[in-house]
């Protein structure tokens, strides 16, 4: 039996007001139905909507204590991802992937494949890892909710994979016990 | 996973805690949390990508529970673990090398007692005795090295018995 089992869907709004579900353990994008085809189109420099990072930036930390670490520790603690901060970092990754998106067209006008395989290679990185800093500010910003659901995918996935004991403070800290309780008490909304 | 870095966990939990108080209470323990977290990675007890990935993470909750004023102070959150590594950097001679933590802190003192003695002022006096008080407490070994910080602190002259 999964550790979800028996938990509703919740339903929050995304950084582009679009609506981000979490069931059956996974959290989804119901106005993106085909994401990594919008990936695609993005990394050929189409546009890309912030969606993409939340759900990308998810699904990098799904097995990283990260968010136990910042997320809620009451339930009835609302975070706040402060806007001229998420401003600041949104602004960064456009001004990345704008000038990234310049690069890539005119390699690709020249059929330059070696500059094309080398911007990929040099540009990728900084433009991801500041992606993946405003996707994870982006997952913050979920309603306590939806977080707690995620932070109970997070302890079932480190406790699968053997590593209990990065769960006995963040589970300590909640006033719980035991290496199964974020994911089977604390996810479901009771502390 | 290691006491020390248990402990360093709660101090981080202690530090988030705190989140409301005024800024330069959460600088004072933001920096403690840095000192600690460079000793327990400095001898070996928690690798130092992990360290330093957790405390990005306190950065990062105390970011959404108010502290946005943090971002002005540390320009961006990766200078939190740049702060970090500075300080590693004073405990490197120590690094990958497994030190047990009392000659790593032994390591630590002799450092900091020179970097004082070089730039002989008060105020760096107390923070340099407040990052063998951290450290000391972050590895549980006790107060044995401040005070041998506090005596080549009076053999230097810098500090009255």
């Amino acid at each position: 039996m999964s550790w979800w089992e028996g938990l509703d869907p919740v339903e929050a709004e995304g950084p582009a007001g679009h609506a981000v579900v979490w069931r059956d353990g996974a959290l989804v994008l119901t106005a993106h139905p085909d994401p990594q085809a919008e990936e695609a189109l993005g990394a050929l420099g189409g546009e890309r909507c912030p969606c993409l990072d939340l759900l990308a930036a998810w699904e990098a930390q799904h097995d990283r204590p990260s968010i136990l670490t910042v997320g809620p520790r009451r339930l009835d603690e609302e975070l706040v991802a402060p806007a001229r901060v998420t401003a600041e970092l949104r602004d960064d990754v456009n001004r990345w992937r704008s000038h990234l998106a310049e690069l890539l067209a005119e390699a690709r006008g020249r059929k330059d494949t070696a500059a094309l395989a080398r911007l990929a290679e040099v540009a990728r990185g900084p433009e991801r890892a500041a992606a993946r800093r405003l996707g994870f500010l982006y997952v913050l910003g979920l309603p306590t909710a939806v977080q707690v659901r995620l932070m109970g995918s997070v302890a079932a996935a480190l406790a699968a994979a053997g590593r209990e004991d990065e769960l006995e403070v963040p589970t300590a800290a909640r006033g719980g016990a035991g290496p199964d309780w974020l994911a089977t008490v604390w996810a479901r909304g009771k502390g | 996973m290691d006491d020390a870095e248990r402990r360093l966990r709660w101090r981080g939990e202690a530090l988030i805690a705190r989140a409301s108080s005024p800024p330069w209470e959460v600088v004072d323990l933001l920096t403690e949390l840095g000192y600690a977290a460079a000793a327990v990675a400095g001898c070996g007890l928690a690798a130092p990508d992990v360290v330093e990935g957790f405390l990005v993470d306190v950065a990062d909750a105390l970011v959404v529970r108010g502290c946005d004023w943090l971002t002005p102070t540390f320009p961006d959150l990766p200078n939190v673990a740049a702060l970090y590594t500075t300080v590693l950097g004073a405990g490197s001679h120590a690094l990958a090398s497994d030190l047990a933590p009392k000659t790593y802190v032994a390591g630590l003192v002799g450092e900091l007692v020179e970097r004082v003695k070089a730039e002989p002022t008060f105020e760096a006096m107390v923070e340099a005795r407040r990052q063998v008080v951290v450290a000391s407490d972050a590895l549980g070994v006790g107060d044995e090295a401040v005070g041998a910080f506090d005596d080549a602190m009076v053999a230097a002259g810098l500090l009255e018995r």
